[in-house]
């Protein structure tokens, strides 16, 4: 290696992601012993301690989930980067699926090492990523509600949902569907998605598509009737989309609507909807302290 | 409805401690108290959340909530992140005291702990749930 490297993985302790990202770290300074390990930990309570490293090195940056928090720790500093990394796609592109087990199964063993094996391989190219970033979108106005450390939103205005967690936002005569805050939450990190065919008919309460999580397989529930006259294909590269913004860039697919109408009054608009997830989530809440 | 407690283990990267503080928090909070406790991760918490959340939720349930500390050495991360981010911590378990005071346990490795060092995870946690009993009495 002919420049220096540190590794900084996101190091999660509550998600088997963040712990394949700790694995990967892991599997490099094993495989590389010159490069060095940044404690994630360490540099946000004592950063002094890496100064030299993180002044003379490039870095690897391993998220393992959408909420990206080393990413976060370096771009607080001018920091050289050297290649991201982001566990679910890379979970994607080995077809690999590392379970939901904190202690890693064999596959999440197995993508680790695959991931670490990926990231040599660049080091010797010596190839550079190019670091993209983000389109910031409009902002708008939610209700919102923290439950323990967890934090939902709803929409106030333009979004309508049945109670399967599923919103529209109709505009003229067409609309947008997709998965609302409460859900993306529940599955927690989103990790493939199968989208519906174009031109395929639906109707209220039909299936639409589903999507996979390190939990769960969830179909979409359309919230109207319709035709599908388009899909988010992004999101088959980007599933953690749907996590990380599903009110609009997380949006599933697009209707041509059939009768909207009479499909409005089966939804609740964006207070209905708050109010009724609140009740959902104080129920779920009091059944896990009435176990207690 | 009474209030979870948060555990915040180090999890650092780079020791023992941190593997076994990491194991600990994991039994904690699904085997011992399931119910009574949350784990707040830490890397998050140093990060904070998504930015569509307000970037504050971990911090913010440590501020509202009891939280212990688990920490791998004398670094004590866990304590000044939640001292820095939310407010006094509830209290602190140092990992590499129990393991001083366990010899017999000789965990393998950082990445693997073998049949001792699960055991020694196991020991700590204990020492976890005690202190979320004790808290909860004073509640």
């Amino acid at each position: 290696m002919d420049k220096k490297l540190c590794v900084l993985p996101c190091n999660g302790i509550d998600k088997s992601l963040g712990v394949v990202a700790r694995t990967v770290a892991l599997k490099l300074i094993e495989k590389e012993p010159e490069m060095n390990l940044i404690c994630p930990v360490l540099l946000n309570t004592s950063d002094e301690r890496y100064e030299t490293i993180l002044k003379e090195s490039n870095i690897v940056i391993i998220d393992g989930c959408m909420t990206r928090c080393a990413t976060k720790l370096v771009d607080e500093r001018n920091q050289k980067i050297f290649k991201r990394i982001f566990i679910p796609a890379m979970s994607k592109q080995f077809k690999i699926k590392p379970g939901t087990n904190l202690e890693l199964n064999e596959n999440g063993q197995k993508l680790a090492e695959k991931i670490s094996i990926e990231i040599i391989k660049e080091l010797k190219a010596s190839e550079y990523d190019e670091i993209s970033i983000e389109k910031k979108l409009e902002e708008f106005d939610f209700y919102e509600i923290t439950v323990d450390k967890y934090y939902f939103q709803v929409p106030k205005d333009g979004y309508f949902f049945n109670e399967n967690d599923c919103w529209v936002k109709p505009n003229g005569n067409t609309a947008l569907i997709g998965i609302s805050d409460y859900l993306q939450n529940r599955v927690s990190d989103i990790m493939f998605v199968e989208l519906p065919k174009v031109g395929t008919e639906i109707e209220q309460f039909d299936d639409v598509g589903s999507f996979e999580s390190v939990k769960t397989v969830l179909d979409l529930i359309s919230p109207c009737s319709g035709r599908i006259i388009s899909v988010n294909k992004d999101l088959k590269e980007h599933p953690e989309w749907m996590n990380q913004d599903p009110y609009r860039k997380g949006w599933f697919a697009e209707l041509e609507l059939k009768n909207f109408d009479e499909d409005w009054e089966l939804l609740m608009d964006g207070s209905g909807y708050f109010k009724y997830m609140k009740e959902t989530i104080t129920k779920e809440k009091e059944e896990m302290d009435f176990k207690n | 409805m009474k209030k979870k407690v948060g555990i915040i283990a180090c999890s650092g990267e780079k020791l023992l401690g941190g593997t076994l503080s990491r194991a600990a928090a994991r039994i904690v909070v699904k085997k011992l108290k399931p119910h009574d406790t949350i784990v707040l991760c830490q890397p998050l918490f140093a990060a904070g959340g998504l930015e569509r959340h307000g970037g504050q939720q971990e911090r913010n349930f440590a501020k509202e909530h009891p939280t212990i500390t688990i920490e791998g050495c004398e670094e004590l991360c866990s304590k000044i992140a939640v001292e820095r981010y939310s407010g006094p911590v509830a209290a602190t378990i140092r990992v590499d005291e129990i393991m001083k005071a366990h010899p017999e346990f000789k965990p393998k490795s950082r990445e693997d702990l073998g049949k001792d060092g699960l055991k020694l995870a196991e020991i700590i946690a204990e020492e976890i749930a005690k202190k979320v009993d004790e808290l909860d009495k004073q509640r």
